[in-house]
This record gives structure tokens, sequence and C-alpha cells, in this order.
């Protein structure tokens, strides 16, 4: 009788000490990040048979298990992956914007200080000064359109760089994960469970992956498609030696990814090159424009005007390079006929609306990534708190667990001291 | 019920913190800017009206100093002008005295010599020149009125209209071409005086007569290209007046587009300012708190 009350007591005693660990483990990791609560799983004993029929044997620890659901892991792993998405857009968006240094020291400007040039030239034709003014307007106005390119082409490197370096946390945290499959899932502790979690957030983040839990316990990762981890199997990505922002999956071929490393193919292959498309055609437009209306005047020499600008699609060059080149006159000619000047200066009421388009197009589409972009944060963010709120550690629950389960070993420490007075009592009868 | 766990608090802590952070940034950057966006994506549509406008006020500034300048050259060209009628008065006079008949051959020969002093004093007036640019002789930058091979060679070519750009729709012409000037009838002024000056000395009174018609001739031509360059004075003006009100529109409108308003920036700023503290304050409260404290 005793005896079954010592072990009652013994494992009452055993259980809050694996109880008060688990806290302590809790509290000690409260500000770990990934980290999942963990709570002890106890459960009566077996009954035993007595006389009066079965009894209770005392309390023990089922297992230790992990507070985590399979769908609030979900939700974070896609909202997170497309906010990555969007704000590696909207950043390389702004840092496109930067780029055109628009309003104030873009295009835009540029050409607020030519045609005041060409309009002076029209009123004294053939004056070194003005014309030396024109041209180094133009220069000018080339300059800022080869530096808006090159500034894009830039940024495509910088953007390939970056996809570089996703791949490859992409590719190690496949590694962990196909590692930490080769445990048993018995055998896979909490905290490790908690370390391929972490490896499954990442995953999602740089190249949005997917996962599926096997009946074994084991787990699969997909990205657009095709299984990069399964088991113990891996299969890396590699980025395209093409660099066109294509990765390829092992011998399958091109994937498209998603995450961050997805925002940057978005970049490369659609923004960058969208942004360019459009600079190229205005600048198309106004050089063919400026050369249009210079072939059809004269200089004050009385030569027919020929090109003024020219654009190889990569760089804009002015072709002339003395003042006196410049066609002053129209059809016309003659020494002090400004008519041609004038209408060169005039370009401006067709060339700055299209200019302004530019700049509305490329601020329009930044804008409207960085809505989304701060759309999806809010989203990712409140799956993260959701998640945060259901695995995380409250102090206080952890303090007020440690409380019960001293309360819980006093109390069973008692029962010790009843039951080994109550065998003295014994004893000395 | 929601949890609320120490990474949720303390993480959720810490973005709400650099949301007012970044707000109360924002808020001072703009205020000191004065431009209520930096980029064109913070607010594309105010970004495309404040460039439209910015176009706008550089073409205004751009046609008031072509107006400017059309008006110093039609100012000198008038100045020009009035000396020319000023010679043309004394001409007048000089032919209808040697016409008189009680002038003997001394007194017309003392005159043809003034005239001819005065055909030099035209010529010089008909070649007048502003910045450089002859005035009376069209696209040309040669001189208007020449004597060569033995004739006045007078620049004739009206349809070389100097014309200023001074608005998006209004196009002055500032000049008048010598022939226009220096007519006198059939013939130009010049040889019309040369003609004058062999009959005064010749005798020839019946010349001299027909010389009255045509100085007065020369008068009218004279005075009207006066007219023409006082109406295009005029309009330029009105022009440049126009001009001078739109740009002060145009100013208020690109304020209106891109600066923000200083007593909105300024009340923005201190909301911002207080928000964050409240939030440090809040925060630093909160995450003192846990049962900890209150078990001893």
């Amino acid at each position: 009788m005793s005896s079954n009350a010592l072990s009652i007591a013994l494992s009452a005693l055993r259980t809050s000490q694996t109880a008060i660990e688990v806290s302590s483990h809790n509290i000690a990791n409260a500000g770990t990040a990934g980290y999942t609560r963990q709570r002890v799983d106890r459960r009566p004993g077996t009954p035993r048979n007595s006389v009066y029929g079965p009894m209770g044997t005392g309390v023990e620890v089922g297992g230790i298990s992990r507070s985590r659901d399979s769908y609030t892991d979900g939700r974070v792993r896609s909202t997170d992956s497309s906010a990555k998405a969007l704000g590696v857009r909207t950043e390389f968006g702004q840092r496109s914007e930067d780029a055109f240094a628009e309003p104030d020291n873009g295009i835009t400007a540029s050409l607020g200080r030519l045609w005041p040039s060409f309009q002076a030239l029209g009123q004294k034709p053939g004056d070194d000064a003005l014309g030396t003014q024109v041209l180094s307007s133009l220069d000018d106005l080339a300059g800022r359109v080869n530096q808006a390119r090159s500034e894009l082409g830039n940024l495509k490197i910088n953007a390939l760089q970056r996809l570089n370096t996703e791949v490859d946390t992409a590719n190690s945290a496949m590694d962990r994960i196909a590692e930490l499959n080769r445990i048993t899932p018995a055998g896979l502790a909490p905290d490790l469970a908690d370390e391929r979690d972490k490896a499954l957030d990442t995953l999602a983040a740089t190249i949005g992956a997917t996962s599926t839990m096997l009946p074994d316990g084991k787990i699969r990762v997909a990205v657009g498609g095709k299984t990069i981890v399964d088991g113990d199997y891996v299969s890396h990505l590699t980025v395209d030696p093409a660099n066109d922002g294509t990765v390829n999956h092992g011998a399958t071929g091109p994937v498209q990814l998603s995450g961050s490393a997805g925002g940057l193919q978005t970049v490369i292959q659609t923004d960058l090159a969208n942004y360019r498309t459009k600079l190229d055609a205005f600048v198309s437009s106004m050089v063919n424009a400026l050369n249009t209306q210079h072939a059809a005047n004269k200089t004050p020499a009385g030569a027919n005007g020929g090109a003024l600008v020219a654009d190889d699609g990569n760089t804009m060059t002015v072709v002339i390079t003395s003042p006196s080149q410049l066609a002053t006159a129209d059809a016309t000619g003659g020494t002090n006929n400004g008519a041609g000047a004038t209408a060169m200066s005039n370009l401006r009421r067709t060339i700055e609306p299209t200019a302004r388009d530019l700049v509305t197009f490329i601020g329009g589409t930044v804008a409207n990534i960085s809505r989304s972009a701060d759309n999806a944060q809010a989203l990712a963010d409140a799956a993260s708190q959701q998640r945060l709120s259901l695995t995380g550690v409250n102090l206080d629950e952890e303090m007020a667990q440690l409380i019960s389960d001293q309360k819980a070993y006093a109390a069973a420490a008692r029962i010790v001291t009843t039951v080994d007075q109550m065998l003295d009592t014994l004893i000395r009868m | 019920m929601i949890r609320t766990t120490f990474l949720s608090h303390t993480m959720g802590a810490q973005s709400r913190l650099m949301e007012r952070a970044a707000a109360a940034d924002l808020a001072s950057a703009r205020l000191s800017s004065g431009k209520a966006f930096s980029r064109p994506s913070e607010d594309p549509g105010a970004a495309a009206t404040a460039l439209a406008f910015r176009s706008e006020l550089s073409a205004l500034k751009a046609y008031q100093s072509t107006a400017e300048d059309a008006q110093t050259r039609l100012n000198t060209t008038d100045a020009q002008l009035e000396q020319v009628q000023t010679a043309v008065a004394r001409l007048k006079d000089l032919t209808v005295a040697a016409a008189t008949g009680t002038m003997n051959d001394e007194g017309r020969v003392a005159t043809a010599a003034e005239i001819t002093q005065l055909r030099d004093q035209l010529v010089g007036l008909a070649n007048g020149r502003h910045l450089d640019q002859p005035l009376f002789a069209g696209y040309s930058a040669n001189d208007a009125v020449t004597f060569s091979a033995g004739m006045w060679q007078v620049n004739s070519n009206t349809s070389e209209k100097l014309v200023r750009a001074v608005s998006d729709t209004d196009s002055v012409q500032v000049n008048v071409v010598a022939s226009d000037v220096f007519k006198a009838g059939a013939t130009d002024a010049f040889t019309m005086l040369d003609q004058l000056v062999t009959d005064l000395n010749s005798g020839n009174t019946a010349g001299i007569h027909a010389a009255i018609d045509s100085v007065d001739a020369l008068r009218a031509s004279a005075s009207n290209a006066r007219a023409r360059i006082g109406a295009a004075t005029n309009r330029i003006e009105n022009v440049l007046e126009a001009n001078i009100s739109r740009q002060t529109g145009v100013k208020a409108d690109l304020s209106k587009a891109e600066d923000i308003d200083l007593v909105e920036g300024i009340t923005e700023v201190n909301r911002q300012q207080a928000a964050y503290q409240a939030a440090l304050g809040a925060t630093a409260k909160s995450l003192q708190q846990s049962l900890v404290d209150f078990l001893r």
C-alpha cells in the first residue's frame, strides 16, 4: 500500500521536474527566432488491478510536443514569399527611378535648358557663344540619357549578383532539410523540427518553395512544380550562365521561382527591360524629331542641316561639333535668318510631353509595385504575428506553469514525507 | 483568444516603432526640402503636373527674354526711323525752298551740297545695326544700301521677315527692309536725291518741282515703316505683360503641385514626432511588464 503511494509520489516528482525543465527551456528560448514553445504531454499511469478494481498508478510523461500547425506555417510562407518578391521589385524600382534622377536632375530638366538655348540662338544666328551653349545643352541631354541607361545596366548586374546569393542560400537550406530528413521522424527532437521549419521558411522567402509532409513524416519540397527535396534527395538550383535571369533545376531546365529570387527574376526579365524599352522609345523619337527638323534647316553658310544627334540604342551622341554647323535658318537660308533655330525650340511642344510620359510611366509603375508590396508586407506581418502568438513563449504563462509545477513538486514531496511518517509509525509499533 | 508571446510582442513593438520612425523621418524630410515628394513614384500624378508646369514656366521665361530682345531691336529701329523722318522733313523744306524760283544759282548749289549731306546721312541710317545685325537688310548680314557699279543697290527682300516667336501662338515681325523705308515713288530715295542734286546744279526747275512729290512719297514710306515698327512694339508689350502675369500664375500652380504647405508640414512633423514618442513610451512600459516583476 505505502510502496504504491511512494511510487505514485515519485512519478509526480519526476514529471514535475521534467515540466520545470521544459518551462526553463521555453523561458531560455523566449527570444530565439524560429523557436516553438514546447509542452509536456502528461498522462495518467497504466492502472493496476487491485481487489477494489483498477487503481491509478500516478502520472507519466507521454512526450514533449511543439505547439505548431502546418496551416499557419503555410500561410506565413506563402505571404512572406510574395512580400519578399514585391519588396525586392520595389527596391529595384526605386533605384531605377534614382537612375533617371527626375524631377530635378533628369532628362526633363536637361530638355528645359535646351529649348531656351535654341530660342536665344534664333535671335542671333551664327553667334558662337550661343551656338556653343546649344551644343553643351545637347551634350548634357545625351549625358543624362546615357547615364540612365548605364545605371539600368548596373542595376541588372546587381540584380544578377543578388539572384546568385539567393539561390546559394536556397541550396544550402535544401541541403539542411535533406540532412534532417535522414533522421527518423520519431527521433526528430522538437528543436531539430524547429530547425527544419526554419529552413523551410528560408526556402519560401528566397525561392517561394512549398512543402508537403509525407506519410512517413519526411518533407518533400517543390518549387515551380518541380521537386527539389524529397527525403534525402536534393536537386540544386543554378543560375543560368546566360545572365538573363533564368534559373535551372538540375536536369529539367528553367524553373519559375517566387520569393525574393522570383522578384529578382521579374526585375531582370520584366521591370528593368520595360523601363529600358520605354526610355529607348523616347530617345529614338526625340532623336528623330531633332534630326528631322535640323535636316530641314540650313546653316548660316547655306549648307543643309543634316543630322544633329545620333543614337545607336546604347549611346546617344551629338554629331555636330562646331557651332557653325548648327542649322539656324529655315529652308530659305540666310545669315540672320533664325527661323530654323526657333523651329528647333518649338519641338518642345512635341518632345516634352513624351518625356513627361516616360517619367510618369516609371513613377506610376514603381508606385503600383510599391503599393502592392506594402499590402503584401502587411499580410505577411499579420500571418507572422499570428504564428508567433501560436508558437511563441509567453513569460507569464511559463511563470504560472512554473509555480504550478513547483507546488505539484512540493505536494508530491509532502506525500513522500507522509508515507515516511506512516512507515515510521508502523516500525515503532 | 490571441496569445501575446514574448516574440510577437517584441517584434510587433519593433515593427510599429520602425513604422513610426519612418513616418516621422519622411515628414521632417518633406519639411526641410519643402517638396511634397522627392521621387515621382511618391505621387505620379502630382509629379506629371509639376513637370508640365515647370516646362511651361521655362518656356515662358524663354519667351520673355525673346520678347525683351525683340523690344530692344524694335526700339533701336524706331530711333533710326525717327532720325530718318527728321532728315526727310529737312529735305522737304530744302526742296520747296529751291522750287520757289526766287533762289539764285548760288543758293541752289548750296542746297545741292546740303542735300548730298542728307543723302549720306540717310545711307548711314539705312545701314544701322543692332547687335551687329543690319536693321533693314532682312536675312542678310551685309549693308542694306550700297553704291556699286554706278548705281544704288537697295535691299528689297521683303519676303525675308525676321519673326520672333514671343508665345506659343504669337509671332511678331520685327524688321522692315530698306526698300520699304527708302522708297520715293517709283524709284529709291538715293537715286531720286542724286537726280535732285543734278537738277539743282543744272537749274532744271521742272525736275526740282517734280522732286517735291518724290520727297513726300519718301516721307510717307518712312512714317509708314515707323508705324509698322510701333505696332509691333505695342503687340510685344501686350504679349510681355500677359507672359509675366501668366508666369506668376504658373509659379503659384507649380508651388501648389510640388511644394508642401508650410503650416501643414510643421503640424505633420509635430504630429509624427508626438506619435513616435508615444509609441516609444508605450513600448518601454509594456516591455517591462511581466509576471516576473511581481513574483518575489
